[in-house]
């Protein structure tokens, strides 16, 4: 499976988890911002980390939003 | 228009970050008491005592990059706002056109056990590292207070394998923040991970010569200690605005941040608050109103905490609640059955402790007034959130 990541901007405060666990995938600005790709396991890591919930991830083949 | 920011935590970080993504370039000058470049807090207690995690927010050069003059180790001790002037401890004087105070909080000592050498707050990036060299050397750790440092800090402590003592005067613990149920769970997590939890009794004396050996309790008991982490909550570090007009126990601030002064905002625990959302909101807000920007929309009050592997978040206020429902499993304290929800995989693997995965609604007159999850995902934090606002539940989401 590959997984695409999208945060969700009314979420996020900006914590800085993702960044801290895929730095590849998020940036932090003020916001949480993709910057790229990351690991399937690694998007599923950062995704649980965010204290907030605001990470998404999808399912590249079928769309379907993937629960960590 | 220059902006002075006195205080190095949260609220002056998320100030500046927002103003800088705006393509704002006022210059900025960062008054900190601290020795060190901005940092973030929470890991203090979680993986930054346990030795895992850097938490700076940025590398130092960040802030020169950007046109922002991080001066450390620069208290401010009074603020004269008609000058629109503050004094910088040794009396050098540092002018602005908008000023935000963001100078947190200070954690409470107890003064019958501040005499002594191996006492500790844990506030600052000092005070963790001092935390953790003591809990290397070995326990027992007595905590006193189990509020959300104090039991991070146990459950941090304690996977380290060493010996650790809750002691909490209140009946159960977070008493200020979580209802008995949820209170119940956590307190018999934490005893199933091996550390002893006391309540309702404090500590009567302390004995040791120079540093405490041994805490004596209001019940009697002795409990041995080889380190002692008072966790009795914060105060408002903002007595260096006494004399100001404004109120040096916690200011007063509208939506956008702003004091009753012109040109003076505050942010953060300095406004009475003592949750990180809170902060990262307040600073984010006071950019905001320097970039005639309209506010973010209001959002419920959040925090949360990790403990024992257990993620905690709580939404909204949980505190004047008068009924509380729970969906899933309490084990080991609970009185419900397992299967509303699906274990929570890794998110709760704990050593050998039970996988946890509930939500407590809290009621107010019938009126879902606040949300704990445990160990549940994103997605159940997202509909709790949609629940307890207008929020929608499917939020329009930025490019990938």
């Amino acid at each position: 499976m590959t997984l695409i990541p999208r945060i969700d901007d009314h979420a996020c405060l900006g914590h800085g988890d993702c960044a801290v666990v895929a730095p590849e995938a998020f940036r932090v600005d003020d916001l949480a911002v993709v910057v790229g790709s990351a690991s399937d396991e690694r998007l599923l890591e950062a995704a649980r980390a965010c204290p907030a919930g605001a990470i998404l991830l999808f399912d590249a083949d079928t769309g379907d939003e993937i629960d960590p | 228009m220059s902006l002075v920011i006195v205080g190095g935590g949260l609220a002056a970080q998320r100030c500046c970050e927002t103003l800088r993504a705006a393509g704002d370039d006022r210059p900025i000058t960062i008054l900190s008491a601290e020795p060190v470049p901005p940092y973030d807090r929470p890991p203090l207690s979680k993986d930054a005592l346990a030795g895992e995690r850097d938490v700076a927010f940025r590398p130092a050069e960040w802030y020169a990059e950007r046109g922002i003059q991080l001066r450390l180790g620069a208290p401010v001790n009074a603020l004269e706002s008609a000058r629109r002037e503050v004094t910088i401890a040794g009396g050098e004087r540092v002018g602005y056109d908008d000023l935000l105070i963001a100078t947190g909080a200070r954690a409470l000592m107890l003064p019958a056990l501040a005499p002594f050498a191996n006492v500790q707050a844990l506030r600052t990036l000092a005070d963790a590292e001092r935390l953790r060299a003591a809990v290397a050397t070995g326990g027992p750790l007595a905590v006193v207070g189990a509020g959300l440092i104090g039991l991070e800090a146990a459950a941090t402590a304690r996977r380290a394998s060493i010996e650790v003592i809750v002691i909490e005067a209140a009946p159960r613990p977070l008493a200020g923040v979580l209802g008995p149920r949820a209170a119940a769970w956590l307190t018999a997590r934490h005893r199933a991970a091996g550390v002893a939890v006391r309540l309702g009794t404090t500590v009567a004396a302390a004995h040791g010569n120079g540093a405490v050996e041994e805490l004596e309790l209001a019940d009697g008991a002795r409990v041995p200690c080889a380190h002692v982490l008072v966790g009795v909550g914060v105060r408002p570090a903002v007595d260096w605005v006494a004399g100001s007009g404004l109120d040096p126990a916690g200011i007063a601030v509208d939506d956008e941040g702003r004091t009753a002064l012109p040109h003076v905002f505050a942010a953060g625990d300095a406004t009475g608050g003592s949750h990180w959302e809170a902060a990262s909101r307040g600073g984010a807000a006071v950019a905001g109103a320097l970039l005639g920007r309209a506010a973010r929309p209001p959002a419920p009050p959040q925090f949360w905490t990790d403990q024992h592997g257990v993620r905690l978040v709580c939404v909204g206020d949980p505190r004047d609640a008068r009924e509380v429902v729970a969906h899933g499993h309490l084990a080991p304290a609970g009185d419900l059955a397992a299967g509303d929800f699906a274990p929570a995989g890794d998110l709760a693997a704990a050593g050998d402790l039970p996988a946890a995965s509930f939500e407590l609604d809290h009621l107010r007159d019938g009126r879902l007034t606040a949300v704990l999850l445990a160990g549940r995902p994103p997605s159940a934090l997202r509909a709790a959130r949609a629940r307890l606002s207008d929020e929608p539940a499917i939020p329009e989401r930025n490019a990938a």
